[in-house]
């Protein structure tokens, strides 16, 4: 363990500084950004799509960060690696299965639906190929019997009856959740809480989200607990209230810390920043415990969300600079690395 | 070449002038209306267009925000994804109408997309943003380009006001002097020699 967390100490070395993400995001254009990209780790970038580089960059940026993660768990002891495998490819295969699901509901393309996927190994399916091959979005959710996934199918009448795709992406979503706080047992008792920490915090943040979004309008006559199948810090009972308060303000206040800070975007509408601000909270948590444990598991954990953290900052970056945007208005976005 | 090249100096010719110099007068006068009302309601459209752009640019630079922070916090290929959960499109119908006999498109709005799909707060946030001004920015599209028709149509009927006054009128003015001095010139002619036989005709009486 203590070879990994050294060889981990160095990992985090090699992360972007400030002042790299500072000068990244200072690039005039996408080349300027690809030239400046060549002064970091990351060395020259080759753009398999030169129609679309954000697109590209992004592939190219979950590579690394899939790269990193396997190259840690090659290090770790079976129990953790195999726990770090399932919590990062479990959230990529959920996010694959909702962009296949997306695709069969729109009648997208094969190839559409192909270059829309992270580029990961299937985890519990067997085949991703075969999903996007598949005739229909019905034909999917079949495949999805006999896997940990199972349970998208038995939503399948909520989905036929709202035609609309939020009742399989909520299941997927508790699926990954569940699935990523039993592993958690797996570890040693001192490592799961800074897991558990993250997965209830961002599991919390999001559920306050989708209440914020049925204030006023859709699914009315939907039951809140379907709604909100997995909560921690913050109940069904406050994200009832969430949904039907006049005013915003008192609730959240009412959540307490670290939630009433996260949230603190909401009064203004700017509700991409309280991601950037989970994030935020997400690189404190796992800074704090690395910083009250040098040579643990929180090393290993704090590498990793560093790493992820940093990979959708440059996607964001890259996706900005494509499009023009000033620095100003792309960093107010993106967790600048501290120190 | 001369506008009076080929010009027979008949009476006729003269009278067939005549009438057509004062169906172009005439003509020339409904094209003057027309270009100053064609003038006065681009001065008025242009207004009403300054002050729809202003008050659309402001809105669609909120929304043009709220739809970059979603890109920003889901990343293109996350977002493009949930898009394609919307099924349905926008439906529009491109109809012609006229003022004052310059057809401009109007645009009926057929199916608006309905968004059912379990979009991210970010992304649902900015499309209800987009949603809001869709009208707006149809509307605004439409009346563009109504205004640009009625500017065409004011360029064109201007340089058919000149092309008349400036050209085709003093032609054919300077066609009925010709034609005019030449009848008078005729009729001089045909009064001297009228009058030499006359007094040849009185002197072999004498």
């Amino acid at each position: 363990m203590n070879y990994v967390v050294l060889r981990t100490h160095a990992r985090i070395a090699d992360l972007l500084t400030q002042e790299q993400m500072q000068t990244l995001a200072d690039a005039r254009d996408v080349d300027d950004f690809l030239s400046k990209l060549m002064d970091t780790p990351y060395g020259a970038v080759t753009l398999d799509d030169e129609s679309r580089p954000d697109i590209a960059l992004e592939r190219v940026f979950y590579r690394k960060f899939i790269e990193r993660i396997e190259k840690i768990v090659e290090l770790t002891p079976r129990k953790i690696g195999e726990f770090l495998m399932g919590y990062y490819q479990m959230r990529f295969e959920v996010v694959d299965l909702k962009r296949i699901l997306r695709g069969k509901y729109s009648d997208a393309s094969e190839e559409e639906i192909r270059v829309s996927l992270i580029p990961i190994s299937p985890y519990m399916v067997a085949s991703y190929e075969d999903m996007v091959e598949a005739g229909s979005l019905e034909d999917v959710v079949d495949m999805l019997r006999g896997t940990p996934y199972a349970g998208v199918a038995e939503r399948m009448p909520l989905y036929e009856e709202y035609d609309a795709l939020w009742p399989l992406e909520l299941t997927l979503n508790y699926i990954n959740a569940s699935a990523i706080l039993e592993a958690v047992k797996q570890l040693p008792t001192g490592d799961r809480r800074i897991v558990r920490k993250l997965v209830e915090l961002e599991t919390d943040v999001e559920n306050v989200l989708i209440a914020v979004k049925q204030r006023g309008h859709k699914h009315e006559a939907l039951d809140v607990e379907e709604l909100f199948p997995a909560t921690y810090g913050v109940t069904v009972s406050q994200l009832k209230d969430i949904i039907e308060a006049e005013n915003l303000r008192p609730v959240i206040q009412g959540l307490g810390s670290p939630y009433a800070e996260i949230l603190g975007p909401i009064y203004t509408g700017d509700v991409a920043l309280i991601r950037t601000y989970l994030r935020l909270a997400k690189y404190d948590h796992v800074t704090a415990s690395r910083s009250a444990d040098e040579y643990g598991f929180n090393v290993i954990m704090a590498y990793l969300v560093y790493s992820e953290i940093e990979k959708d900052n440059l996607v964001g970056l890259a996706w900005g600079k494509a499009q023009g945007l000033s620095p100003k208005e792309l960093l107010k976005y993106v967790v600048i690395p501290r120190g | 070449m001369s506008s009076t090249a080929g010009v027979k100096p008949t009476k006729g010719f003269l009278m067939d002038m005549k009438r057509r110099i004062g169906f172009i007068e005439r003509g020339t006068e409904f094209l003057k209306l027309k270009r100053d009302q064609l003038a006065k309601e681009l001065t008025t459209s242009l207004d009403v267009l300054k002050g729809r752009r202003r008050v659309l640019m402001d809105i669609l630079q909120e929304a043009y925000a709220a739809v970059t922070a979603a890109y920003l916090s889901l990343g293109p290929q996350e977002v493009q994804s949930q898009a394609k959960s919307i099924k349905s499109v926008l439906e529009l119908e491109v109809l012609p109408r006229a003022v004052m006999g310059v057809r401009y498109p109007f645009v009926k709005i057929g199916e608006k997309p309905q968004v059912t799909a379990e979009l991210d707060i970010t992304l649902s946030v900015a499309s209800d943003r987009v949603y809001e001004i869709l009208d707006d920015i149809i509307r605004l599209a439409e009346f563009e380009s109504r205004v640009e028709r009625i500017a065409d149509e004011l360029g064109k009927t201007n340089r058919k006001v000149n092309a008349l006054e400036n050209i085709i009128i003093p032609e054919y003015k300077q066609i009925i002097k010709f034609i005019e001095d030449k009848l008078d010139e005729e009729s001089l002619e045909e009064l001297v020699r009228m009058k030499l036989i006359g007094g040849a005709k009185a002197s072999r009486r004498t």
